[in-house]
Protein backbone atom coordinates (compact mmCIF):
# COMPACT_ATOMS: atom_id res chain seq x y z
CA UNK A 1 0.00 0.00 0.00
CA UNK A 2 2.58 2.80 1.40
CA UNK A 3 5.97 2.48 -0.47
CA UNK A 4 8.95 2.99 1.53
CA UNK A 5 9.56 5.95 -0.84
CA UNK A 6 6.40 6.99 -0.89
CA UNK A 7 6.71 7.70 3.06
CA UNK A 8 10.24 9.41 2.57
CA UNK A 9 8.73 11.86 0.10
CA UNK A 10 6.14 12.83 2.02
CA UNK A 11 8.43 12.94 5.64
CA UNK A 12 10.41 15.27 3.33
CA UNK A 13 7.93 17.30 1.72
CA UNK A 14 6.03 17.96 5.47
CA UNK A 15 9.53 18.96 6.45
CA UNK A 16 9.72 21.42 4.09
CA UNK A 17 6.55 22.87 4.79
CA UNK A 18 7.76 22.81 8.60
CA UNK A 19 10.71 25.12 7.54
CA UNK A 20 9.14 27.32 5.59
CA UNK A 21 6.43 28.03 8.21
CA UNK A 22 9.25 28.49 10.58
CA UNK A 23 10.97 30.74 8.59
CA UNK A 24 8.39 33.10 7.70
CA UNK A 25 7.79 33.24 11.14
CA UNK A 26 10.92 34.13 12.04
CA UNK A 27 11.28 36.39 9.07
CA UNK A 28 7.85 38.08 9.89
CA UNK A 29 9.24 38.49 13.99
CA UNK A 30 12.24 40.15 12.41
CA UNK A 31 10.36 42.02 10.01
CA UNK A 32 8.22 43.64 12.76
CA UNK A 33 10.68 44.13 15.39
CA UNK A 34 12.32 46.20 12.71
CA UNK A 35 9.66 48.32 11.62
CA UNK A 36 8.93 48.47 15.32
CA UNK A 37 12.54 50.26 16.03
CA UNK A 38 13.04 52.22 12.70
CA UNK A 39 9.32 54.03 14.08
CA UNK A 40 10.49 54.46 17.07
CA UNK A 41 13.31 56.11 15.39
CA UNK A 42 11.38 57.94 13.84
CA UNK A 43 9.59 59.38 16.80
CA UNK A 44 12.74 60.44 18.64
CA UNK A 45 13.91 62.10 15.44
CA UNK A 46 10.59 64.28 15.26
CA UNK A 47 10.10 64.90 18.51
CA UNK A 48 12.62 67.58 19.36
CA UNK A 49 11.52 69.65 16.49
CA UNK A 50 7.77 69.11 17.30
CA UNK A 51 8.38 70.11 20.63
CA UNK A 52 10.31 73.28 19.32
CA UNK A 53 6.97 73.89 17.56
CA UNK A 54 4.64 73.37 19.71
CA UNK A 55 6.32 74.81 22.99
CA UNK A 56 8.81 77.41 21.50
CA UNK A 57 6.27 78.29 18.57
CA UNK A 58 9.50 77.39 16.47
CA UNK A 59 8.82 76.89 12.53
CA UNK A 60 6.49 74.59 11.06
CA UNK A 61 8.90 74.29 8.74
CA UNK A 62 11.37 72.24 11.00
CA UNK A 63 8.91 69.58 11.15
CA UNK A 64 8.41 69.48 7.63
CA UNK A 65 11.86 69.11 6.82
CA UNK A 66 12.55 66.35 10.06
CA UNK A 67 9.64 64.11 8.22
CA UNK A 68 10.79 64.56 4.99
CA UNK A 69 14.26 62.92 6.01
CA UNK A 70 12.65 59.99 7.18
CA UNK A 71 11.85 57.08 5.11
CA UNK A 72 7.87 57.33 3.61
CA UNK A 73 6.08 54.86 6.15
CA UNK A 74 8.49 56.18 9.08
CA UNK A 75 7.32 59.58 8.48
CA UNK A 76 4.16 58.76 8.19
CA UNK A 77 3.77 56.36 11.03
CA UNK A 78 5.46 58.59 13.71
CA UNK A 79 2.89 61.71 12.21
CA UNK A 80 0.29 59.62 12.98
CA UNK A 81 1.44 58.91 16.64
CA UNK A 82 2.61 62.50 17.44
CA UNK A 83 0.11 64.64 15.37
CA UNK A 84 -3.20 63.61 17.09
CA UNK A 85 -1.64 63.15 20.83
CA UNK A 86 0.65 66.30 21.30
CA UNK A 87 -1.49 69.03 18.59
CA UNK A 88 -4.20 70.16 18.94
CA UNK A 89 -6.55 70.76 16.13
CA UNK A 90 -5.85 74.03 15.28
CA UNK A 91 -1.93 73.21 15.19
CA UNK A 92 -2.64 70.12 13.33
CA UNK A 93 -4.38 72.30 10.41
CA UNK A 94 -1.33 74.59 10.45
CA UNK A 95 1.10 71.28 10.41
CA UNK A 96 -1.38 69.89 7.20
CA UNK A 97 -1.13 73.31 5.51
CA UNK A 98 2.52 72.92 5.53
CA UNK A 99 2.91 68.78 4.91
CA UNK A 100 0.06 68.28 1.80
CA UNK A 101 1.81 68.67 -0.69
CA UNK A 102 5.36 66.46 0.64
CA UNK A 103 6.60 64.08 -1.73
CA UNK A 104 6.63 61.19 0.77
CA UNK A 105 2.42 62.17 1.55
CA UNK A 106 1.82 62.32 -1.93
CA UNK A 107 3.63 58.45 -2.61
CA UNK A 108 1.42 57.62 0.13
CA UNK A 109 -1.98 59.19 -0.78
CA UNK A 110 -0.86 57.41 -4.18
CA UNK A 111 -2.06 53.83 -2.58
CA UNK A 112 -5.27 54.92 -2.60
CA UNK A 113 -6.64 52.46 -5.49
CA UNK A 114 -4.69 49.77 -3.92
CA UNK A 115 -6.66 46.10 -3.29
CA UNK A 116 -5.46 45.93 -0.16
CA UNK A 117 -7.83 47.37 2.23
CA UNK A 118 -4.66 48.52 4.72
CA UNK A 119 -2.91 50.13 2.55
CA UNK A 120 -6.49 52.38 1.51
CA UNK A 121 -6.39 52.33 5.45
CA UNK A 122 -3.17 54.43 5.99
CA UNK A 123 -4.54 56.69 3.29
CA UNK A 124 -7.57 57.77 5.31
CA UNK A 125 -5.54 58.12 8.07
CA UNK A 126 -2.86 60.15 6.40
CA UNK A 127 -5.81 62.35 5.01
CA UNK A 128 -7.42 62.69 8.55
CA UNK A 129 -4.41 64.07 9.67
CA UNK A 130 -3.00 66.08 6.33
CA UNK A 131 -6.35 66.47 4.19
CA UNK A 132 -7.36 69.77 2.74
CA UNK A 133 -10.10 71.21 0.96
CA UNK A 134 -8.67 69.82 -2.63
CA UNK A 135 -8.59 66.11 -1.34
CA UNK A 136 -12.69 66.25 -1.09
CA UNK A 137 -13.10 64.31 -3.83
CA UNK A 138 -10.57 61.24 -3.12
CA UNK A 139 -12.27 61.41 0.76
CA UNK A 140 -15.69 60.95 -0.72
CA UNK A 141 -14.17 58.32 -2.53
CA UNK A 142 -13.19 56.56 0.76
CA UNK A 143 -16.00 57.16 2.48
CA UNK A 144 -17.82 54.38 -0.21
CA UNK A 145 -15.00 52.26 0.19
CA UNK A 146 -15.73 48.27 0.90
CA UNK A 147 -14.01 47.87 4.06
CA UNK A 148 -15.78 49.57 7.33
CA UNK A 149 -12.38 50.57 8.68
CA UNK A 150 -11.76 52.57 5.70
CA UNK A 151 -14.43 54.04 5.63
CA UNK A 152 -14.40 54.81 9.24
CA UNK A 153 -11.18 56.95 9.37
CA UNK A 154 -12.41 58.52 6.29
CA UNK A 155 -15.63 60.13 7.98
CA UNK A 156 -12.39 61.64 10.26
CA UNK A 157 -10.92 62.72 7.36
CA UNK A 158 -14.39 64.22 5.87
CA UNK A 159 -14.97 65.76 9.49
CA UNK A 160 -11.78 68.10 9.05
CA UNK A 161 -13.13 69.76 6.18
CA UNK A 162 -16.25 72.13 5.83
CA UNK A 163 -17.50 71.34 2.53
CA UNK A 164 -21.32 70.92 2.68
CA UNK A 165 -21.10 67.98 0.03
CA UNK A 166 -18.82 65.75 2.36
CA UNK A 167 -20.65 66.85 5.26
CA UNK A 168 -23.83 65.90 4.43
CA UNK A 169 -22.19 62.26 2.92
CA UNK A 170 -20.85 62.37 6.34
CA UNK A 171 -24.08 62.92 8.02
CA UNK A 172 -26.22 60.11 5.56
CA UNK A 173 -23.41 57.65 7.08
CA UNK A 174 -24.24 58.00 10.65
CA UNK A 175 -27.79 56.03 10.73
CA UNK A 176 -26.22 52.82 9.51
CA UNK A 177 -23.85 52.43 12.43
CA UNK A 178 -23.72 51.14 15.84
CA UNK A 179 -24.01 53.22 18.80
CA UNK A 180 -20.05 52.98 19.64
CA UNK A 181 -19.30 53.82 15.71
CA UNK A 182 -21.63 56.97 16.01
CA UNK A 183 -20.13 58.29 19.30
CA UNK A 184 -16.71 58.61 17.14
CA UNK A 185 -18.25 59.97 14.09
CA UNK A 186 -20.24 62.54 16.86
CA UNK A 187 -16.68 63.21 18.01
CA UNK A 188 -15.13 63.79 14.71
CA UNK A 189 -17.99 65.99 13.35
CA UNK A 190 -17.67 68.13 16.70
CA UNK A 191 -14.83 69.73 14.93
CA UNK A 192 -16.79 72.06 12.52
CA UNK A 193 -20.11 72.16 14.81
CA UNK A 194 -21.42 74.72 13.34
CA UNK A 195 -21.18 73.87 9.88
CA UNK A 196 -22.63 70.14 10.71
CA UNK A 197 -25.46 71.85 12.47
CA UNK A 198 -25.93 73.61 9.61
CA UNK A 199 -26.62 70.63 7.53
CA UNK A 200 -28.43 68.79 10.53
CA UNK A 201 -31.34 71.37 10.97
CA UNK A 202 -32.98 70.70 7.00
CA UNK A 203 -33.13 66.76 8.65
CA UNK A 204 -34.87 67.20 11.87
CA UNK A 205 -38.41 67.10 10.25
CA UNK A 206 -41.03 64.67 11.47
CA UNK A 207 -41.15 63.15 8.13
CA UNK A 208 -37.55 62.00 8.03
CA UNK A 209 -37.19 57.94 8.42
CA UNK A 210 -37.84 57.36 12.27
CA UNK A 211 -33.99 55.28 12.30
CA UNK A 212 -32.18 58.10 10.40
CA UNK A 213 -33.97 60.36 12.68
CA UNK A 214 -32.98 59.20 15.92
CA UNK A 215 -29.42 59.08 15.09
CA UNK A 216 -29.55 62.60 13.53
CA UNK A 217 -31.08 63.33 16.84
CA UNK A 218 -28.69 61.84 18.79
CA UNK A 219 -25.82 63.94 16.55
CA UNK A 220 -27.75 66.98 17.84
CA UNK A 221 -27.78 66.15 21.07
CA UNK A 222 -23.68 65.54 20.41
CA UNK A 223 -22.70 68.63 19.28
CA UNK A 224 -25.01 70.39 22.05
CA UNK A 225 -25.92 72.68 19.24
CA UNK A 226 -28.46 75.09 20.17
CA UNK A 227 -30.08 75.54 16.62
CA UNK A 228 -30.43 71.98 15.94
CA UNK A 229 -31.57 71.35 19.56
CA UNK A 230 -34.37 73.86 19.42
CA UNK A 231 -35.63 71.94 15.99
CA UNK A 232 -35.39 68.63 18.11
CA UNK A 233 -37.44 70.26 20.90
CA UNK A 234 -40.02 71.19 18.20
CA UNK A 235 -40.22 67.34 17.94
CA UNK A 236 -41.34 67.07 20.99
CA UNK A 237 -44.74 65.40 19.77
CA UNK A 238 -43.64 63.09 17.55
CA UNK A 239 -46.26 60.37 17.58
CA UNK A 240 -42.96 57.63 17.52
CA UNK A 241 -42.33 56.82 21.16
CA UNK A 242 -38.86 55.67 19.59
CA UNK A 243 -38.30 59.39 18.24
CA UNK A 244 -39.38 60.78 21.73
CA UNK A 245 -37.21 58.86 23.96
CA UNK A 246 -34.05 60.55 21.59
CA UNK A 247 -35.41 63.88 22.04
CA UNK A 248 -35.69 63.90 25.60
CA UNK A 249 -32.38 62.54 25.61
CA UNK A 250 -30.96 65.31 23.24
CA UNK A 251 -32.68 67.97 25.42
CA UNK A 252 -30.30 67.78 28.46
CA UNK A 253 -27.82 69.68 26.39
CA UNK A 254 -30.50 72.93 25.50
CA UNK A 255 -30.29 74.42 28.70
CA UNK A 256 -33.31 77.36 27.97
CA UNK A 257 -36.51 78.30 29.82
CA UNK A 258 -38.60 76.66 26.77
CA UNK A 259 -37.08 73.60 27.58
CA UNK A 260 -38.37 73.20 30.86
CA UNK A 261 -42.32 72.46 29.92
CA UNK A 262 -41.65 70.26 26.72
CA UNK A 263 -39.16 67.95 29.30
CA UNK A 264 -42.05 68.22 32.05
CA UNK A 265 -44.67 66.86 29.12
CA UNK A 266 -42.11 64.14 28.38
CA UNK A 267 -41.96 63.43 32.32
CA UNK A 268 -46.06 62.78 31.87
CA UNK A 269 -45.50 60.58 28.69
CA UNK A 270 -47.45 57.82 28.36
CA UNK A 271 -43.94 55.09 27.36
CA UNK A 272 -41.82 54.94 30.58
CA UNK A 273 -38.54 55.22 28.72
CA UNK A 274 -39.63 58.57 27.49
CA UNK A 275 -40.32 59.44 31.41
CA UNK A 276 -36.88 58.11 32.12
CA UNK A 277 -34.86 60.16 29.49
CA UNK A 278 -37.00 63.11 30.47
CA UNK A 279 -36.04 62.62 34.19
CA UNK A 280 -32.46 62.04 33.26
CA UNK A 281 -32.58 65.60 31.18
CA UNK A 282 -33.85 67.14 33.87
CA UNK A 283 -31.18 66.53 36.12
CA UNK A 284 -28.66 67.43 34.00
CA UNK A 285 -29.84 70.89 33.65
CA UNK A 286 -30.21 71.15 37.32
CA UNK A 287 -33.93 72.49 36.91
CA UNK A 288 -34.65 73.04 40.61
CA UNK A 289 -38.66 74.08 39.23
CA UNK A 290 -38.44 70.59 38.10
CA UNK A 291 -38.47 69.27 41.67
CA UNK A 292 -41.82 68.90 42.52
CA UNK A 293 -42.46 66.94 39.29
CA UNK A 294 -39.94 64.73 40.04
CA UNK A 295 -40.72 63.84 43.54
CA UNK A 296 -43.65 62.56 42.24
CA UNK A 297 -41.60 60.71 38.99
CA UNK A 298 -39.72 58.88 41.92
CA UNK A 299 -43.12 56.90 42.83
CA UNK A 300 -43.63 55.54 39.09
CA UNK A 301 -44.37 52.29 38.07
CA UNK A 302 -41.97 51.96 36.44
CA UNK A 303 -38.43 51.04 38.27
CA UNK A 304 -36.27 52.69 35.71
CA UNK A 305 -37.83 55.93 35.98
CA UNK A 306 -37.73 55.78 39.72
CA UNK A 307 -34.45 55.28 39.42
CA UNK A 308 -33.66 58.07 36.86
CA UNK A 309 -35.84 60.62 38.77
CA UNK A 310 -34.04 60.22 42.41
CA UNK A 311 -30.79 60.53 40.67
CA UNK A 312 -31.88 63.86 39.17
CA UNK A 313 -33.26 65.22 42.26
CA UNK A 314 -29.98 64.07 44.14
CA UNK A 315 -28.15 65.70 41.00
CA UNK A 316 -29.84 69.17 41.15
CA UNK A 317 -29.18 69.49 45.23
CA UNK A 318 -30.90 72.29 47.56
CA UNK A 319 -34.25 71.65 47.57
CA UNK A 320 -34.32 69.10 45.37
CA UNK A 321 -32.06 66.63 47.61
CA UNK A 322 -34.41 67.99 50.21
CA UNK A 323 -37.56 66.62 48.29
CA UNK A 324 -35.41 63.50 47.91
CA UNK A 325 -35.20 63.05 51.38
CA UNK A 326 -38.61 63.58 52.28
CA UNK A 327 -39.03 60.88 49.73
CA UNK A 328 -37.40 58.26 52.19
CA UNK A 329 -39.78 58.93 54.76
CA UNK A 330 -42.81 58.59 52.97
CA UNK A 331 -45.56 56.25 52.21
CA UNK A 332 -44.53 54.78 49.16
CA UNK A 333 -42.57 51.79 49.59
CA UNK A 334 -41.11 51.17 46.32
CA UNK A 335 -40.58 55.06 46.26
CA UNK A 336 -38.70 54.85 49.91
CA UNK A 337 -36.06 52.40 48.72
CA UNK A 338 -34.71 54.06 45.21
CA UNK A 339 -34.74 57.46 47.87
CA UNK A 340 -32.82 55.52 50.44
CA UNK A 341 -30.39 53.89 47.56
CA UNK A 342 -29.88 57.29 45.16
CA UNK A 343 -29.60 59.64 48.85
CA UNK A 344 -26.59 57.27 49.92
CA UNK A 345 -24.48 58.17 47.04
CA UNK A 346 -21.74 60.50 46.82
CA UNK A 347 -22.23 63.73 44.32
CA UNK A 348 -19.47 62.46 42.02
CA UNK A 349 -21.50 58.90 41.67
CA UNK A 350 -24.30 60.73 41.46
CA UNK A 351 -22.88 62.43 38.38
CA UNK A 352 -21.46 59.07 36.71
CA UNK A 353 -24.55 56.97 37.34
CA UNK A 354 -26.57 59.77 35.51
CA UNK A 355 -24.72 59.64 32.60
CA UNK A 356 -24.52 55.90 31.83
CA UNK B 1 1.83 90.48 51.13
CA UNK B 2 5.40 90.53 49.30
CA UNK B 3 8.55 89.41 50.85
CA UNK B 4 10.56 92.63 52.41
CA UNK B 5 12.99 93.75 51.25
CA UNK B 6 16.35 91.66 50.28
CA UNK B 7 14.12 88.90 51.44
CA UNK B 8 14.00 86.22 48.51
CA UNK B 9 11.02 85.16 47.08
CA UNK B 10 9.42 81.74 48.22
CA UNK B 11 10.61 78.97 46.27
CA UNK B 12 8.20 78.05 43.63
CA UNK B 13 6.10 74.83 44.42
CA UNK B 14 7.45 71.27 43.34
CA UNK B 15 5.14 70.11 39.88
CA UNK B 16 4.11 66.50 40.29
CA UNK B 17 3.26 65.04 36.53
CA UNK B 18 1.84 61.41 36.71
CA UNK B 19 1.32 59.92 32.86
CA UNK B 20 2.00 56.78 31.34
CA UNK B 21 2.30 58.60 28.30
CA UNK B 22 5.85 58.22 27.12
CA UNK B 23 5.33 61.45 24.11
CA UNK B 24 3.28 63.28 26.55
CA UNK B 25 6.02 62.65 29.24
CA UNK B 26 8.95 64.07 26.72
CA UNK B 27 6.39 67.09 25.49
CA UNK B 28 5.68 67.92 28.83
CA UNK B 29 9.53 67.31 29.94
CA UNK B 30 10.55 69.50 27.73
CA UNK B 31 7.99 72.41 28.34
CA UNK B 32 8.87 72.08 32.15
CA UNK B 33 12.29 72.62 31.33
CA UNK B 34 11.82 75.88 29.15
CA UNK B 35 10.20 77.75 31.90
CA UNK B 36 12.55 76.28 34.42
CA UNK B 37 9.60 75.04 36.76
CA UNK B 38 10.83 72.01 39.18
CA UNK B 39 8.94 68.70 38.78
CA UNK B 40 9.00 65.33 39.17
CA UNK B 41 7.54 63.02 36.60
CA UNK B 42 6.06 59.26 37.32
CA UNK B 43 4.83 56.78 34.82
CA UNK B 44 2.17 54.84 37.58
CA UNK B 45 -0.90 55.54 39.74
CA UNK B 46 0.52 53.64 42.34
CA UNK B 47 4.08 55.66 42.54
CA UNK B 48 2.31 58.61 42.37
CA UNK B 49 -0.12 57.77 44.87
CA UNK B 50 2.40 57.06 47.17
CA UNK B 51 4.21 59.80 46.89
CA UNK B 52 1.93 62.66 47.24
CA UNK B 53 0.17 60.74 50.63
CA UNK B 54 3.79 60.88 51.91
CA UNK B 55 4.80 64.37 50.38
CA UNK B 56 6.20 66.70 53.70
CA UNK B 57 3.81 69.78 52.76
CA UNK B 58 4.54 73.34 53.98
CA UNK B 59 2.72 76.44 53.27
CA UNK B 60 3.38 75.98 49.74
CA UNK B 61 0.71 73.72 47.54
CA UNK B 62 2.55 71.66 44.79
CA UNK B 63 0.74 71.14 41.81
CA UNK B 64 -0.79 68.07 40.15
CA UNK B 65 -0.60 67.31 36.40
CA UNK B 66 -2.64 63.76 36.69
CA UNK B 67 -3.70 61.68 33.65
CA UNK B 68 -6.46 59.72 34.13
CA UNK B 69 -5.06 56.73 32.23
CA UNK B 70 -2.43 55.79 34.58
CA UNK B 71 -1.76 51.79 35.55
CA UNK B 72 -1.82 50.43 38.88
CA UNK B 73 -4.41 53.49 39.97
CA UNK B 74 -6.24 55.28 37.88
CA UNK B 75 -6.64 59.09 38.12
CA UNK B 76 -10.00 59.06 39.24
CA UNK B 77 -9.37 57.09 42.71
CA UNK B 78 -6.19 58.86 43.28
CA UNK B 79 -8.45 61.97 42.91
CA UNK B 80 -10.86 60.18 45.90
CA UNK B 81 -8.35 58.81 48.00
CA UNK B 82 -6.84 62.74 48.13
CA UNK B 83 -9.76 63.89 48.91
CA UNK B 84 -10.13 61.51 51.50
CA UNK B 85 -6.44 61.72 53.19
CA UNK B 86 -4.92 64.91 52.17
CA UNK B 87 -7.84 67.19 51.32
CA UNK B 88 -7.07 70.68 49.77
CA UNK B 89 -3.82 69.86 49.77
CA UNK B 90 -2.66 70.14 45.83
CA UNK B 91 -3.30 72.04 43.03
CA UNK B 92 -4.83 69.14 40.62
CA UNK B 93 -4.84 69.51 36.95
CA UNK B 94 -7.17 66.48 35.38
CA UNK B 95 -5.75 65.05 32.17
CA UNK B 96 -7.95 63.27 30.51
CA UNK B 97 -9.26 61.80 26.86
CA UNK B 98 -12.71 62.48 27.11
CA UNK B 99 -14.11 66.12 27.37
CA UNK B 100 -17.66 65.63 28.72
CA UNK B 101 -19.03 67.33 30.65
CA UNK B 102 -20.10 65.09 33.35
CA UNK B 103 -16.61 63.89 33.17
CA UNK B 104 -15.62 67.42 33.98
CA UNK B 105 -17.53 68.11 36.54
CA UNK B 106 -16.49 64.28 38.16
CA UNK B 107 -13.05 65.77 38.06
CA UNK B 108 -13.78 69.33 39.67
CA UNK B 109 -15.82 68.22 42.25
CA UNK B 110 -13.53 65.32 43.40
CA UNK B 111 -11.15 67.97 44.34
CA UNK B 112 -9.57 69.13 40.95
CA UNK B 113 -8.64 72.81 40.34
CA UNK B 114 -8.70 72.20 36.14
CA UNK B 115 -9.49 69.49 33.85
CA UNK B 116 -7.99 69.45 29.77
CA UNK B 117 -9.03 67.20 27.49
CA UNK B 118 -6.04 65.63 25.50
CA UNK B 119 -5.35 66.94 23.05
CA UNK B 120 -4.06 70.16 24.82
CA UNK B 121 -2.30 73.24 24.07
CA UNK B 122 0.63 72.95 26.09
CA UNK B 123 1.38 77.03 25.65
CA UNK B 124 -2.04 77.14 27.63
CA UNK B 125 -1.20 74.55 30.19
CA UNK B 126 2.15 76.05 31.00
CA UNK B 127 0.76 79.66 31.51
CA UNK B 128 -1.57 77.98 34.12
CA UNK B 129 1.22 76.53 35.93
CA UNK B 130 3.51 79.40 35.84
CA UNK B 131 0.45 81.36 37.39
CA UNK B 132 -0.80 78.71 40.06
CA UNK B 133 2.91 78.56 41.18
CA UNK B 134 3.22 82.57 41.69
CA UNK B 135 -0.18 82.05 43.53
CA UNK B 136 0.89 79.30 45.68
CA UNK B 137 4.29 80.93 46.37
CA UNK B 138 2.64 84.61 47.21
CA UNK B 139 -0.10 82.67 49.43
CA UNK B 140 3.28 80.82 51.64
CA UNK B 141 4.58 84.41 51.45
CA UNK B 142 1.34 85.39 53.32
CA UNK B 143 0.99 82.32 55.63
Amino acid sequence: MFTLRGLVVALLIEAAVIVSCLTALLLLRWRIGFRKQEMEDAVRAVEPVLHNWLVLNADVSNVVLALRRLPPHAAFLSLARLATKLATFERQQALAGALRHEPWVEAVLRRARSPLWWRRFDVARLLSIVGGEGDAGLIASLLGDRSPAVRLVAFDAAARLTQPALINRALDDVPARQDAVQAYQFAALGRHAKAVADALIPRLTPDAPMGALNAWIDAAGALASPEALRCVRQLASHPRAEVRVHIARALRRLAEAETLPVLLTLLADQDWRVRAQAARALGALRTGSAAGALAIAVRDPAWWVRYRSALALARIGGDARVALLGVVTGDDRMARDMAQLVSGLSSAAVIEMSEV
Amino acid sequence: MTPAPGQPAPPLPAIVVATADESLSRMLTFALSQVRLPYEIFRSGTAVLDKLLSMPIGARSPIVVLDVDLPGVDGHAILERLGVQRPDTFLIIVLSSHADESVQVRSLLAGAVDHLAKPFNILVLMAKLQRWAAMSARQAGVA
